[in-house]
């Protein structure tokens, strides 16, 4: 009978901790990232907050917050067990937006708020209505999950969600107004999950689904135009479209370049994995970062590779690169931070600051790097702020996001 | 060891399920997918299952023997420890037949959630981390992201009904209930009881917390473990005796 009571406790042991390690693993925890707009850096970190940080103050290693510098901490109603209810913090995935005196940003939990720097600098109640400042949809309503980032074109702020509608996953697209987050339009629902971030272009919002297809709507009515494009397996990223062209990357592990209005891709360039993030253009090239753990440089008109070999990062690659001057700053899930050279594809290893060998940042990194007047920023999952001069290529500071 | 475990047991079951998921009605296809793949992998633990239901069959039978000997050797421990061993080597039965096979069970069971889990990818991070477990495969590609609707459930959320709580927590009720023997020791019947009551209360709550493709998993798994332990066990055992030859108040008449 000890036997079995032993055998007991050791099951309800187990139990415990595989699911423990389940309810950790279904837990959104977003990795938003850094944008910035003339002298100002903006860091969506973990925990639903919104930073403004100040490269020097930071280097200086000054008490937070220093002259100019704020947080925010978007919180979210929660329901837990009971009737009661609390606000927990909302989770970002995609990077804030931000312009001369405001920043947008979404939530996971289906919020889109609009904050004016000044009042948040100066912390007053949010939202300040006079200072341009709202919540969509306001009150207790919201969207379905946001992942994607907002994208924000003159006086329109454009959002994708995912919503249910008769027990299947639809994905919608909205229309804001950028002064007062008034509803300018809502799509029709279209077929699958929808995690992009929306693409404007000449007057057309693209986005892509999770079930294959690329649908274009009017920036100002939200009408589906004739031209859609469907593939057969499902896209992951973000649509990119420049030039008359639609990249973007599919779950059968392509990189799909599309014509605007043709049913055939032009090309499409196969990886070792997802292209899960965006790629980014420059010149004639393209660099596309792989979760197979490299970076492929490719022409952009044919879709060959300019590299006689692809950067090997020799960990996935989620986050976008970031262009500092001729270099790309490549950031990985292992945590490693590489400068790679954008004519040859030679990469180096920027080293951890307290021990070389070790991964440069002490977390992985899904965040797309910044480069902002003459430093690289990168966030990890640990919520630190890592900045990275890329002369000496070294860490010169970092900065714990984690604040009380 | 995180590799070999990802290497030989978690990537074949998380790209076996979604294969199958792709080959499914896609209105059913991740919900049929996961039962489908419960049955299959409940039968090939079949042999493990028959072993382990037969010896705690005998171990049962063999309680009101080891109840003489505790009373006829109670003081001397020594000799309460050999003289039982000796009964189970006269009856051919090992008391760690019916622990070994649950153990080997235990790591399928556990790679079959983390399946579960990843296949599901309700946050952009699990989706992320799911592409680290792939084949590159066209059939798993068009079957990515796995539709997670299945009857009036939402796979990837908590079933808001309750009616998977009680169905997850009255079948492994049921299934407690056919294998739990009754004993005639007060103390131990009580903890039997307990235990009767606490598993299902306890699988009933995470139900309510947990993703509903686990529970699913869960349901078809005590409906499949009901179903070997009445043919192997010949019919309906302690569930259908009830409470009445081993309950506290009984023993305490005898």
């Amino acid at each position: 009978m000890k036997a079995v009571r032993v055998l007991i406790l050791l099951a309800l042991t187990l139990i415990a901790v595989t699911l423990t390690g389940c309810v950790r693993n279904t837990a959104p925890q977003g990795f938003s990232g850094i944008v910035s707009t003339g002298d100002t850096l903006f860091v969506g970190a973990a925990d639903g907050r919104v930073f403004v940080v100040d490269p020097d103050a930071r280097a200086s290693g000054s008490a937070f917050p220093s002259d100019g510098e704020w947080e925010y901490a978007i919180m979210t109603p929660s329901r837990g067990f009971g009737c009661s209810s609390s606000e927990v913090a909302a989770t970002m995935y995609g990077p804030p937006v931000a312009g001369s005196s405001h920043v947008c940003v979404a939530t996971y939990e289906g919020k889109v708020l609009m904050l004016d720097v000044e009042s948040r600098k100066a912390n007053l109640a949010f939202p300040q209505v006079r200072s341009g400042e709202w919540e969509y949809p306001r009150a207790d309503d919201k969207l379905g999950p946001i992942v994607g980032s907002p994208a924000v074109v003159t006086d329109t702020v454009f959002v994708s969600s995912s919503i249910e509608v008769k027990r299947r996953t639809t994905g919608r697209v909205y229309a804001l107004d950028r002064l007062f987050g008034d509803e300018l339009w809502v799509s029709e629902p279209l077929d699958g999950k929808l995690w992009a971030t929306p693409s404007v272009s000449d007057g057309s919002v693209y986005v892509s689904t999770f079930d294959g297809h690329i649908y274009a709507l009017s920036a100002s009515t939200g009408a589906l135009l004739p031209w859609s494009y469907e593939a057969e397996v499902g896209f992951v990223s973000s649509p990119l479209v420049a030039d008359g062209m639609v990249y973007v990357g599919t779950f059968d592990r392509f990189l799909y370049a599309i014509e605007l209005g043709a049913q055939q891709p032009r090309w499409r360039f196969e990886g070792g994995n997802w292209f899960w993030g965006a790629p980014v253009l420059s010149g004639d090239v393209m660099y596309a970062p792989c979760l197979d753990g490299k970076l492929y440089a490719l022409d952009v008109a044919s879709g060959k590779p300019v590299w006689d070999e692809p950067f090997d990062a020799g960990s996935p690659i989620a986050a976008s690169p970031a262009v500092a001057g001729d270099s790309l700053v490549v950031a990985t899930k292992g945590g490693e931070v590489y400068f790679v050279n954008a004519t040859t594809g030679s990469g180096t290893r920027v080293p951890n600051a307290a021990e070389g060998k070790m991964p440069t940042c002490d977390a992985m990194v899904v965040a797309t790097p910044c480069y902002h007047q003459g430093i690289v920023y990168v966030r990890a999952r640990n919520n630190v702020l890592y900045g990275i001069d890329p002369v000496s290529k070294k860490v010169r500071f970092t900065f714990s996001l984690d604040m009380e | 060891m995180a590799n070999l475990w990802n290497e030989i047991i978690l990537r074949p079951m998380l790209n076996g399920l979604i294969a199958l998921s792709g080959i499914l009605p896609e209105e059913v296809e991740f919900g049929l997918a996961i039962i489908i793949f419960t049955l299959i992998v409940r039968l090939a633990l079949t042999p493990v299952t028959i072993k382990q239901t037969k010896s705690t069959k005998a171990l049962q039978e063999l309680q009101p023997k080891m109840k003489e000997l505790q009373k006829k050797y109670g003081k001397n421990k020594a000799k309460l420890q050999q003289e039982t061993m000796k009964l189970y080597k006269e009856a051919g039965v090992n008391p760690a037949g019916c622990m070994w096979p649950m153990l080997i069970q235990f790591p399928v069971w556990i790679a079959l959630y983390q399946s579960i889990m990843k296949a599901m990818a309700t946050t952009p991070e699990n989706l992320l981390d799911l592409a680290q477990h792939l084949y590159s495969s066209d059939m798993i590609a068009r079957a990515i992201p796995v539709n997670s609707h299945f009857l009036w459930l939402d796979l990837g959320q908590p079933d808001g009904t309750m009616i998977m709580a009680i169905l997850v927590g009255g079948t492994m009720w049921v299934q407690q209930k056919m294998t739990t023997a009754p004993s005639t020791d007060s103390r131990q019947q009580s903890t039997n009881q307990m235990m009767l009551m606490m598993m299902p209360l306890m699988f009933g709550m995470f139900t309510i917390m947990f993703p509903s493709g686990l529970p699913l998993f869960w349901l078809m798994s005590n409906l499949i473990g009901i179903g070997t332990q009445y043919v192997v066990g010949g019919g309906w055992g302690n569930l259908k005796r009830g409470n009445m030859a081993g309950s506290p108040a009984t023993a305490r008449a005898k």
